[in-house]
């Protein structure tokens, strides 16, 4: 599927439907970086994999694009096995573990330029993106 | 420090990988190079000695990066590395080789105070209002908690979690408590085994929310589920060993927690749960099971049960005992809108040393909160109904009943902050009959 996105410039990320703490915030960062595109006129694919493989279905992350209006076509809201899901997240370098009801997770966006290279990650919450865009 | 250790050996991987490359190439470049002595090899030989040029060139940036690094103070997470640079022999691929390095110093370049190795978040909050909130006998502007939350990134299966609260007593002093202090092995997604100081795994607010403001949505907690040290009916902490975890059932999931420590005791009024043990040896415990809906109509809805008996003793002249038994259950109702949460305790505490039976109390609370785009208003009513003759709830400070109305808001300011007003009227039911009402105003952040 990732595959797919080659030939775009890729902004990836985790997330999952249940948070309403930390990953909207991120949300609203790659928002943030979506207008900073826009205004430059550069295109980008907008990847967010969901860490809960058990909740984070295709019908929970359509209602939360509706939720969020987050309906850019750009956008894609993954699922995936939960093996596949953290293979993923180690390769990238998203560390999470699941905590009573919620996900412990960081605050993490991992960019690939448009042949798919790794480019550069950051955590928004800390750190500036602009170098990375 | 791990972390750094295995970037450093990655870079380090990518120039004797190059060293290495060099050392595979000369030999055969000098074999085909054998008996030619023509414009060819001395062609050969000036593009290897390019080459070695190169190499140098190339090692010498890296030793570059591993120098930043060292100098980083944040130690990182590996940002997905590129691969180790490749095995080549001619210009073009270790031009190749030179774009990997420019991204490892982009790397270098990117990498930000969060990847430590060390996630460290904090919170805070301060206020004013008509009362404290905590302490309805004091008014005006308060300081609330300064609360610092870790979360070191260990092993595959070693996990671990500290929280570090400082908080503002009645008496203006200011104390520092190691609130969680738990170290825990995943066995898999479906159980850890936490063993130290956390939350006690009743209800839902107990571990869903920690001390920080901020990541709760109202301003407070309900009373009788404060922490220990303000006013908590129930051990909001236990010190022992919690076997926790989840499993996929149906359309949902089970969420199961076992746990067994310390026997929590009372002084002074307020529950204490015992960090360095406790020396009679008496050992509290309890269960929660419940089921989260993750599809279909009840997506959101999380029912549960749970129940946690322990011998609690005091420091009273003499000592009374309790077998204090709390079971109930609670309804939660969480989606992108909704923020709705029911919880019920009852009672049946046994008085051990007095003889004077069993005493039979409850409480609970309803909450219902909505996420609007503006903020999340909500609205909130607790009440308990506390035996008054029951040694344990006598013993305690916050022992007294009351009904409890609230009606506030939250308002995110920005990502990081927000502001929370609440309007409440609390009704005191046996201790005394005073009736209050309050105006109270937070500002919480996360950092």
């Amino acid at each position: 599927m990732l595959t797919d996105l080659t030939g775009h410039r890729v902004i990836l990320s985790m997330a999952y439907t249940r948070c309403h703490n930390t990953c909207p915030a991120t949300l609203n960062e790659l928002q943030r970086m979506q207008k900073v595109l826009d205004g430059r006129g550069e295109q980008a694919s907008f990847v967010i994999v969901g860490y809960d493989a058990d909740n984070d279905d295709p019908q929970s992350w359509h209602l939360y694009r509706l939720n969020h209006r987050l309906d850019r076509p750009n956008w894609h809201f993954l699922t995936g096995t939960a093996r596949n899901v953290r293979r993923l997240a180690q390769q990238l370098g998203f560390e999470f573990w699941n905590y009573d009801t919620h996900v412990m997770h960081e605050s993490r966006v991992v960019f690939f330029d448009s042949k798919g290279l790794y480019s550069g990650a950051v955590s928004p919450a800390t750190g500036d993106w602009t170098a990375l865009l | 420090m791990p972390r750094t250790t295995m970037n450093f050996s990655r870079y380090r991987m990518g120039a004797l990988a190059l060293v290495a490359v060099a050392i595979a190439v000369l030999p055969s470049a000098a074999l085909s190079a054998t008996g030619k002595q023509d414009p060819e090899l001395a062609e050969m030989q000036n593009k290897l000695d390019q080459s070695l040029q190169m190499i140098q060139a190339l090692t010498e940036r890296v030793r570059e990066l591993e120098a930043k690094q060292a100098a980083a103070t944040a130690a990182a997470t590996p940002p997905a590395a590129p691969p180790a640079a490749p095995v080549v022999a001619d210009n073009s691929r270790l031009e190749a080789a030179e774009q990997k390095l420019d991204q490892l110093e982009k790397e270098n370049a990117s990498r930000t105070a969060d990847d430590t190795g060390l996630p460290l978040h904090g919170f805070a909050d301060v206020g004013v209002g008509t009362h404290n909130p905590i302490n309805p006998a004091l008014k005006g502007t308060y300081v609330g908690n300064l609360d610092f939350y870790l979360s070191p990134r260990l092993g595959d299966h070693t996990r671990a979690l500290f929280e570090m609260n400082t908080e503002v007593g009645s008496d203006g002093t200011v104390g520092v408590d190691l609130e969680r202090a738990q170290i825990g092995y995943q066995f898999n997604d479906q159980a850890t085994l936490w063993v130290g100081r956390y939350h006690t795994p009743y209800g839902y607010v107990n571990t869903a929310l920690h001390h920080g403001s901020w990541i709760n949505n109202t301003l407070r907690r309900p009373r009788f589920l404060q922490f220990e040290d303000n006013g908590g009916i129930m051990p909001a902490h236990t010190v022992g060993l919690w076997l926790t975890g989840s499993t996929h059932v149906g359309g949902g999931k089970v969420l199961y927690d076992f746990y067994a420590g310390n026997s929590q005791e009372i002084f002074g009024g307020v529950l204490d749960m015992r960090n360095a043990g406790n020396t009679n040896g008496h050992m509290g415990g309890g269960a929660r099971l419940a089921y989260q809906f993750s599809s279909g109509t009840a997506e959101g809805l999380m029912l549960g049960v749970h129940a946690f008996t322990a011998r609690i003793g005091d420091n009273a002249m003499p000592a009374n005992a309790t077998r204090v038994l709390a079971y109930g259950g609670y309804a939660v109702y969480d989606t992108d809108q909704w923020e709705d949460i029911a919880e019920i305790y009852l009672f049946d505490d046994r008085d051990i040393n007095g003889g004077s039976g069993t005493h039979r109390s409850n409480a609970g609370f309803v909450q219902f909160g909505y996420r609007a785009t503006w903020g999340v208003p909500y609205a909130r009513y607790e009440r308990t109904v506390l035996e008054q003759t029951d040694p344990y709830f006598a013993a305690l400070e916050g022992g007294g009943s009351y009904h409890r109305v609230a009606l506030g808001a939250r308002f995110d300011l920005d990502l990081k902050s927000a502001v929370k007003l609440e309007l409440a009227n609390t009704r005191l039911t046996d201790r005394s009959l005073e009736q209050y009402s309050e105006g109270l105003v937070q500002y919480a952040i996360r950092f």
